[in-house]
């Protein structure tokens, strides 16, 4: 199943500067897997030394942040949309 | 959230890989230089923040800018965040003109227009990150810069005011332009 997959500007390095690409998968695990199956690098982009999702990194499935859904085993269908948001902060 | 037909529609080249390999000059529009500036004397002595929408073609050419709220609940003086979901409606409103989040605008209340310590921790590849020093709440200062992520600093990028260049080809603004917000 194709999932769409919003990709930001600094990671489209990875996808040959295509800011939305397809990844199959039922679940966000199985997406960020075909991802990186995919486009390799994304894995060391999206997580930490420990397997974790890295704090800098958001993703969405639509509308929703995915630490308030079911994280990396939310399900997924055809009509959802992932996006990859980073994080923007910083001050003087 | 604006008008498209005040930017040109032209894509841009797959060869261009993001802020640093695309000459350089950041393309700026005095009315959004104006909102921006506005932003930061309106929020001083707190940071503003803000995204930058608009095309990438020979330059950086920023089309809108899109003001956010800086989520920070303390420390709002030095430091800013930004709210996710405003960044993916931004996203969203962007690849509906066609254009696309070229990166993010913060204020500076009271320092130079120079990344900190803080802005590089955070700063991403790719991005312009304009930067606006407020002085007492009313002189402005802009400077953008990207962010070498191999090398670990910041480079300065020349801004040009559409105004000021010649040019009338795909990627520059025929006439500033505003969110709307």
């Amino acid at each position: 199943m194709a999932i769409k997959v919003r990709i930001p500007t600094p990671l489209q390095s990875l996808t040959e500067r295509q800011s939305e690409v397809r990844a199959d998968g039922q679940n966000l695990r199985e997406v960020l897997a075909d991802l990186e199956a995919k486009f390799p690098g994304f894995q060391k982009r999206l997580y930490d030394d420990e397997g974790n999702l890295r704090r800098f990194v958001n993703i969405y499935v639509n509308d929703e942040d995915i630490r308030f859904l079911k994280g990396e085993d939310t399900a997924l269908s055809e009509k959802d949309e992932v996006s990859i948001v980073p994080a923007i902060a910083g001050g003087n | 959230m604006k008008d498209s037909q005040q930017c040109s529609n032209k894509h841009r080249p797959a060869h261009v890989a993001g802020a640093e390999a695309a000459g350089g000059a950041v393309v700026l529009p005095s009315e959004q230089a104006e909102q921006m500036r506005e932003h930061a004397r309106k929020t001083y002595p707190e940071e503003c923040c803000g995204i930058l929408l608009g095309r990438r073609n020979h330059s950086q050419v920023i089309c809108s800018v899109y003001p956010t709220s800086n989520c920070m609940t303390v420390r709002t003086h030095d430091r800013y965040e930004m709210d996710p979901r405003e960044i993916l409606r931004a996203d969203r409103a962007a690849e509906k003109e066609g254009e696309e989040i070229l990166g993010f605008y913060h204020s500076h209340p009271d320092h130079p227009p120079a990344p900190s310590p803080t802005d590089a921790e955070f700063a991403w590849p790719g991005y312009i990150y304009l930067i606006i020093a407020v002085k007492e709440g009313k002189e402005t200062q802009i400077k953008a810069w990207t962010y070498d992520e191999p090398l670990k600093h910041f480079r300065e990028h020349p801004i040009k005011r559409s105004g000021e260049t010649k040019k009338t080809s795909a990627g520059i603004c025929r006439k500033p332009v505003t969110t709307g917000r």
